[in-house]
């Protein structure tokens, strides 16, 4: 999923993750990335900083009390600008973090392997039980 | 009153109303029209996005799609899509969305906005310009170093930072050296921007120790917010700079960069002449490993005059767990009654804000409850 | 001879210059503006706030909240200024003796934890009983003192916040969430400002959702757009031209950015006024002068805060007689500056405009109301010389207002809605109607009682020490 309030940005990162055939789910502000995450349970999340109504930081906090959202990875994406946060972000609880402008490869590599944690988590449980 | 005056006041009243009535409608017709042209340019841009998105990412047809594009949305929306694009995606894509946009001519008409009398659409384009990328803009962008407005200037140099070719960086700097209105916060953000773009390179222009103190302190500042590893060597060696100031951020970066190799400067910086060098050495010792020596040094910083010195001292003290919190346990014992507060302050907010199982224990230790 | 018709023709003569003195004033004063403003609004490019955050161009700021028997919305306000885009902040809390449950409110929100009081102690103020660091949030700090006022509140506050700036905010105001980044940005670009004030809208009436505004909306009734109105004009277009003369007096109470080492040099905020955030900023303008330091009060014009006008009359009122009296008393206390030189631009020209203007202007106005019966008793009146002398007067006013209006409008695009904006202009006649009048009278009725109390300056009043209420129920 795709949190993410400039379009331009929103649209890139679907299509580059579509091309690598992830299903994408796009919402446009924190309070909806946090409706969006109720209903579709996604494996990783793409959070942007800066979003109205409810920034980025404050979602990655509230997901990450939430015992459901314990699951999904979270890869925090955000302009060159704010190296500063990338402490924080890391801090409350974010997997990844990643700079635009990226390479689309770099974004695709990095997804992979946050899913890919994700995968191996649920799967153990399931070997061993 | 006479009849004149009054004749004079219906004169004024009938002037007043009519300026009152006109400058009424136009703000709601500006406001109505302004209103419908933005949303309409919105929705052109997002329509075209939707167009070109799949090209951008990895089309080869970029340039011809564009074309098309610029044709059903116009010029501009198709401009603004790519510009806005070149932000988030780097490297091979970000060449081919430049020659998109110089294909459909976006770049060739900022350079023609770049040269116009009105200073705003100058900027505009200029700062444009910097985000399109390719020698074109970059021409153009160097031209404007000249312009005589400061806000071109400075946009110009940013744009060729950010283009973070050697050549153009080099002519940015030498721009930025000869401009003499600046004030504190453009020169920040200019070296702020340059230690997120060109890292390197600002360390390149440190080793050549061509800059004032002042200047450089900024540059080291920059660096150590960008978390740039490559700058330690560089902050390393001024940490014993002849001017206070310097020593001062350089001690404050070494310790925020972790560069171990500094350990030895930062505790000699301890007992430097000036207070707010003492902190900010205490300060950097925070994140790094505390060595016997250095523990010892901070712990005679809590005996500091400053009080900065002793809270800086005493939080680094608290960071690491036992021998720190050993030293800390002495202090609240002991005699010195400013090293005891200093104390109890690091240690009290480390036990509200962290959930160190030593903490509890040096909490629930005799001689901490005894005193509290 | 001092014959009736001497006094009143006089007196009419007074009451018309005033008029058109004030009015041009006001309207050069909202040119001025205009072309500052619009040069900042460049120079901040809007698109770029994103990369303001990049600049390191910053200087921490403590937040400070002082708050009593807010039990209802501090919670929510403290969370919002928690999600700050600022890079390095602290939210103080100073609980000034509640006497409802916020202290144990804020502890279960917050995960609260005791923790020793090491601070100095720079400014005297009532006991702190308790200071309160929290679990979940290192940078939240709360104070448990006992009841001192809002001014001692805000003391405590500063006496415990460790970084070099602080800005004192009201319990009940919502501070846009990169507020503090275009305000404090000229602090560390400028080191001789010592105070800064932004533009503070009305939030009666906007959609507001977890503690931010997604849309500014015009309020309902007329007696809040009048009020909304007044805000504009207020700080589009006198506070900007003043600040540019280094004249700015007024920094407003909901939202005011300081640098601490000044404040603390001053001694704080006093405890004995009623508007004590513009005693302040006199104070400062004065030391700084004494002392030849150059220090600037400026006002950053960009929307910073939200605040909750009063919805009734009746706290309306009280609210405009307690800004009367603090600008009288702020005036008096100082009034050695008025017309000295020493004191730079403020003394010669601040400080008389805002006695002639600001404080002796009600009484001026409200004379001219009266004189008017009057005029008519007497039978003095002349009929059409009135009437068109009151058209021009709300004309006047109305073009005042809207060039307000469109100023807002160029820069800041605040209302999304055109029917808003037409409200707006609605309101610029209707305030006329009434409202004006009202308000006036209610302010010189203040002006007069503090005249009247001058002389008893040195008796000490004791009165409760209390909160005084801004809030009314909300719209």
């Amino acid at each position: 999923m795709i949190a993410e309030d400039d379009n331009v940005t929103a649209l890139l990162t679907a299509e580059v993750l579509r091309r690598a055939g992830f299903a994408v789910v796009r919402a446009t502000n924190g309070e909806s990335a946090l409706e969006e995450m109720e209903r579709h349970r996604p494996r990783v999340m793409i959070l942007d900083i800066n979003m109205p109504r409810r920034d980025g930081l404050e979602v990655l906090r509230i997901v990450r009390r939430n015992l459901a959202g314990a699951q999904v990875r979270i890869l925090v994406l955000s302009g060159h600008a704010q190296a500063d946060i990338a402490e924080r972000a890391r801090r409350d609880g974010a997997d990844d973090y990643l700079v635009k402008p990226f390479a689309p490869a770099e974004l695709v590599d990095r997804v992979r392997r946050l899913a890919a944690l994700v995968d191996d988590r649920i799967q153990r449980p399931r070997d061993e039980g | 009153m006479t009849s004149a005056s009054t004749t004079l006041l219906l004169l004024g009243t009938l002037l007043l109303g009519a300026i009152a009535f006109t400058s009424c409608i136009a703000l709601v017709i500006h406001h109505a029209v302004s209103e419908a042209v933005r949303v309409r340019r919105e929705r052109r841009a997002d329509e075209a996005l939707v167009l070109l998105a799949a090209a951008i990412i990895d089309g080869e047809e970029l340039c011809s799609l564009a074309a098309l594009a610029a044709r059903r949305f116009g010029g501009d929306a198709v401009g603004e899509v790519l510009r806005r694009a070149r932000n988030d995606i780097a490297g091979d894509r970000a060449k081919a969305i430049t020659a998109a946009l110089e294909s459909i001519g976006e770049v060739g008409k900022l350079q023609r906005l770049a040269s116009s009398r009105n200073t705003a659409r100058r900027r505009t384009a200029i700062r444009h310009l910097g985000e399109c990328g390719g020698d074109g803009a970059r021409d153009a962008l160097q031209n404007a170093l000249g312009d005589r407005e400061w806000e071109v200037r400075r946009a110009a140099r940013d744009g060729l930072l950010s283009d973070g070719r050697d050549e153009s960086i080099r002519v940015a700097v030498a721009s930025y050296v000869g401009e003499t209105t600046q004030n504190l916060g453009w020169r920040r953000s200019f070296y702020a921007r340059f230690a997120l773009v060109a890292p390197a390179q600002l360390c390149g222009l440190l080793q050549r120790a061509t800059l004032n103190p002042a200047e450089e302190k900024l540059a080291i500042e920059a660096l150590g917010h960008a978390r740039s590893s490559i700058a330690i060597p560089e902050i390393r060696a001024r940490l014993t700079a002849g001017d206070p100031e310097l020593r001062a951020s350089a001690a404050r970066f070494a310790g925020k960069l972790r560069d171990l190799a500094s350990t030895p400067s930062l505790v000699q910086l301890l007992t430097d002449p000036d207070w707010f060098v003492r902190a900010a050495a205490a300060r950097g010792l925070e994140t790094l490993p505390k060595t016997p020596t250095t523990l010892l040094a901070l712990g005679t910083c809590l005996t500091d005059p400053s009080w900065w010195v002793r809270s800086n001292a005493a939080r680094s003290l608290s960071r690491d767990g036992e021998p720190g919190f050993a030293i800390l346990r002495t202090a609240i014992a002991g005699d010195d009654a400013y090293a005891r507060d200093a104390a109890y302050a690091a240690l009290a907010t480390l036990r509200a804000t962290t959930v160190e199982p030593n903490v509890e224990a040096v909490a629930a230790s005799p001689e901490t409850v005894a005193t509290c | 001879m001092l014959t009736v018709e001497r006094i009143l023709f006089a007196a009419e003569h007074i009451v018309l210059a005033y008029f058109l003195v004030l009015n041009s004033t006001y309207l050069a004063f909202t040119i001025v503006s205009f072309y500052d403003l619009r040069r900042y609004r460049q120079r901040v490019w809007r698109g770029d706030l994103r990369a303001l955050l990049s600049d390191s161009s910053y200087l921490p700021v403590s937040i400070l909240v002082p708050a009593h028997n807010e039990r209802g919305t501090v919670i929510a306000n403290v969370q919002s200024l928690l999600t700050s885009t600022y890079p390095e902040f602290e939210v103080v809390v100073i609980n000034d003796g509640s006497t409802d449950d916020t202290i144990d409110c804020l502890k279960r929100a917050f995960a609260l934890v005791e923790v020793p009081p090491a601070t100095r102690v720079s400014i005297e103020t009532k006991p702190v009983l308790a200071v309160f660091r929290s679990l979940e949030h290192p940078n939240l700090i709360v104070i448990d003192k006992e009841n001192g006022g809002k001014s001692d509140a805000l003391n405590a506050g500063i006496n415990v916040s460790t970084y070099p700036l602080f800005c004192s905010i009201d319990a009940d105001s919502l501070l846009e969430s990169d507020a503090l980044l275009r305000v404090a940005r000229s602090f560390a670009e400028d080191d001789r400002i010592i105070a800064s004030g932004g533009i503070v809208r009305v939030l009666n009436g906007s959609l507001v959702a977890h503690g931010e505004v997604i849309e500014a909306r015009a309020p309902g009734t007329p007696m809040l757009l009048c009020q909304s109105l007044e805000y504009v004009r207020g700080f589009l277009a006198g506070r900007t031209a003043l600040a540019k003369m280094n004249c700015l007096l007024i920094i407003s109470g909901a939202f005011g950015l300081f640098r601490k080492g000044p404040v603390l040099a001053v001694g704080g905020y006093r405890t004995d006024t009623v508007c004590e955030d513009m005693e302040l900023v006199v104070r400062l303008h004065r030391e700084t002068r004494r002392l030849k330091q150059h220090g600037r009060v400026v006002f950053v014009p960009d929307p910073v805060c939200w605040t909750q006008i009063p919805a009734d009359w009746r706290s309306l009122l009280r609210q405009r007689d307690r800004w009367q009296r603090g600008l009288l008393e702020s005036l008096w206390m100082h009034r050695r500056m008025f017309l000295n030189p020493r004191y730079g631009a403020v003394g010669l020209i601040g400080f008389p405009f805002y006695v002639l203007f600001e404080a002796l202007g009600p009484l001026i106005e409200t004379a001219g109301y009266l004189l008017l019966p009057i005029l008519w008793l007497t039978g003095h009146l002349n009929g059409p010389f009135v009437f068109l002398f009151l058209l021009l007067a709300v004309l006047f006013g109305m073009v005042l207002s809207v060039t307000a209006l469109i100023l807002d409008d160029l820069l800041f695009r605040r209302y999304a809605r055109t029917a808003d904006l037409v409200k707006m202009i609605g309101a610029s006649v209707l305030e006329y109607l009434g409202y004006r009048q009202l308000l006036t009278a209610r302010r010189a009725f203040a002006s007069i009682n503090v005249l009247r109390r001058k002389g008893h300056w040195g008796r000490i009043e004791r009165q409760a020490i209390h909160h005084t209420d801004r809030r009314a129920a909300s719209a």
